[in-house]
């Protein structure tokens, strides 16, 4: 099964790593997707970001807006290559979801957004989930999305950490390299501290790690929260997930229901919505 | 990874017991989702189910308390085994949904929760074909502790009995006599009626096809329904969902989280439900 992943952003914005292998933390969360067995049998490409090249350091509903522009013009000309199999889209928040899955059908392509994809895993082993993410802007983005998938009702909370993705990013960095061990062990502390939150507070059953910039911590979330007696949580990162119901959707050879994400092109319109 | 598919019961006494090379229909839709791809690095063993001496033809609330006992312990001796990674179920009705996932040691998926999960992540509105009208009811009880019974516009019934759909199996055992058979095609002709029943009166966007008899029609219905111009609607069948949900949980390292199907033995219950 060939796939690909399509990054949210690529371009002079992808500081870190290599543009062509996507950059570094995405590549750990691969890695420990390898390392798990979730990629065996799966020939898998990172394909580049639309490039963006003013960055700004706020998360919100204009800068996702704007994202979603870029993320349809690349699924456009990823689609038309015809090279894979399917197309995982995992940028935090599903910029462009509904109108990505409509770009799939249109080709005939199994197109899956991260997001989504780990809220069906949440409710499929679950039935209270909270997610945590950076920032109180991109939760409430987060909330918006998971109301309008229609699982509102099983998203206890939405937590933040508080630290936007350019810095948690730079820390991470800092970390590989080998300068700046505290800052990287803060945002674990502060993703553990937010998920015991969720189980205590909230009784969340199961976790979401959202943003791209924190699934590299998953390892290391499950240990804290293990160490702390919560082993019995459960700990989900989106793009693994993503890649599940990927797979999943390859394999049963369907596609996102063109009724459900539909244009004027829609032979056998519902007589009414 | 290997996986055990555990069946609701195994009829004993009856005319139409499982036949020396297993049981037909389950048989049979395994060997539709071998030719998708879907088996490819799985091991799937079927289970000797638990005995059921001379099953009555009904399938309602009765029934399934009556079958559910045998089915857990089935899930408890294999879930020990130590030799599955995962267990699938496809008992249309679900027995011992909430019980399996408390007490199994490894994941469970079964088939109606799984094609619903992913009905939900790839439509938004999804509607269940089934054999009779209490079996449909059974269904529409899950769907409200699922939490998706507001994408589950409905479930529609052929008024046509599981044994009487067994027996047509056993009858016509080469596929192509019983497909030409004025009885099969009766049976084919109201399940498409009532998937356009679904599409046209209850704006279903995914079908699922329910009880493992009506899974062996998928291919002819699939067919018939790209005929009437409906190719447009994905077509679902549980076991198939259910496998792929298993090795999603597999590869995830995941397990129905136990603070979601908790036993007394929860290490930390919540305050409250």
């Amino acid at each position: 099964m060939k796939i690909c992943i399509l990054p949210p952003v690529g371009g002079t914005f992808t500081k870190y790593g290599d543009e062509h292998k996507g950059n570094f933390l995405l590549q750990t969360i691969l890695e420990n997707i390898r390392q798990k067995g979730g990629l065996d049998g799966v020939d898998l490409v990172v394909e580049k970001g639309y490039p963006v090249e003013i960055p700004q350091l706020e998360r919100d509903e204009e800068f996702f807006a704007t994202r979603s522009v870029g993320i349809l013009k690349r699924l456009r000309e990823i689609c038309n290559t015809s090279r894979y199999d399917g197309i995982l889209c995992n940028s935090s928040i599903d910029p462009g979801v509904f109108a990505g899955q409509m770009v799939g059908n249109y080709y005939k392509m199994p197109v899956v957004f991260a997001m989504q994809a780990a809220v069906h895993i949440a409710s499929l082993i679950g039935e209270r989930f909270s997610i945590i993410d950076l920032t109180d802007a991109m939760a409430q983005i987060d909330r918006r999305k998971v109301e309008s998938y229609g699982l509102g009702h099983r998203l206890v909370s939405v937590r933040a950490i508080g630290t936007n993705d350019t810095e948690t990013e730079r820390l991470c960095h800092d970390f590989t390299v080998g300068t700046n061990a505290a800052g990287y062990q803060k945002i674990i502390d502060a993703i553990v501290t937010q998920g015991i939150n969720a189980a205590e507070k909230e009784r969340a059953d199961t976790l979401l790690l959202a943003c791209p910039v924190i699934q590299p911590f998953e390892n290391e979330v499950r240990k804290g929260l293990d160490d702390a007696g919560y082993g019995e949580i459960q700990l989900i990162g989106e793009v693994s997930a993503g890649l599940e119901m990927l797979k999943a959707m390859v394999n049963m050879k369907i596609l996102p229901a063109p009724r459900a994400f539909s244009g004027d092109h829609l032979k056998a319109k519902p007589e009414y919505r | 990874m290997k996986m055990v598919l555990i069946p609701p019961y195994k009829p004993v006494g009856s005319k139409y017991q499982i036949s020396k090379e297993g049981p037909l229909a389950i048989n049979e839709v395994i060997e539709l989702i071998t030719r998708w791809g879907q088996l490819e690095g799985v091991d799937l063993d079927i289970a000797d189910a638990y005995p059921i001496e001379n099953p009555v033809e009904d399938r309602d609330e009765i029934f399934l308390a009556e079958i559910t006992p045998g089915f857990l312990k089935k899930v408890k001796e294999y879930s020990e085994m130590g030799k599955y990674d995962a267990i699938i179920t496809n008992g249309s009705i679900e027995p011992g949904f909430f019980g399996a996932r408390e007490i199994s040691r490894i994941p469970v998926a079964s088939g109606p929760h799984s094609a619903m999960v992913m009905a939900s992540l790839i439509g938004e509105r999804f509607s269940v074909l089934e054999l009779k009208d209490a079996m449909a009811q059974i269904i529409r009880h899950y769907a409200q502790n699922w939490g998706v019974s507001h994408k589950l516009v409905s479930i529609r019934n052929i008024g046509v009995t599981s044994i009487s759909m067994t027996r047509l199996l056993h009858k016509y055992k080469n596929k192509e006599e019983r497909l030409r058979a004025p009885e099969v095609r009766a049976i084919i002709d109201k399940c498409i009626a009532q998937c356009i029943e679904a599409i046209e009166r209850d704006k279903a966007n995914v079908i699922i096809l329910g009880c493992i008899p009506l899974q062996t029609y998928w291919e002819v219905i699939r067919q018939k329904l790209d005929e009437a111009g409906y190719e447009e609607i994905p077509l679902i069948i549980g076991v198939s969902a259910a496998i792929e949900m298993a090795k999603a949980m597999v590869n995830l390292k995941l397990m129905p989280s136990p603070k979601a199907y908790p036993t007394d033995h929860l290490k930390r219950p919540p305050e409250f439900r």
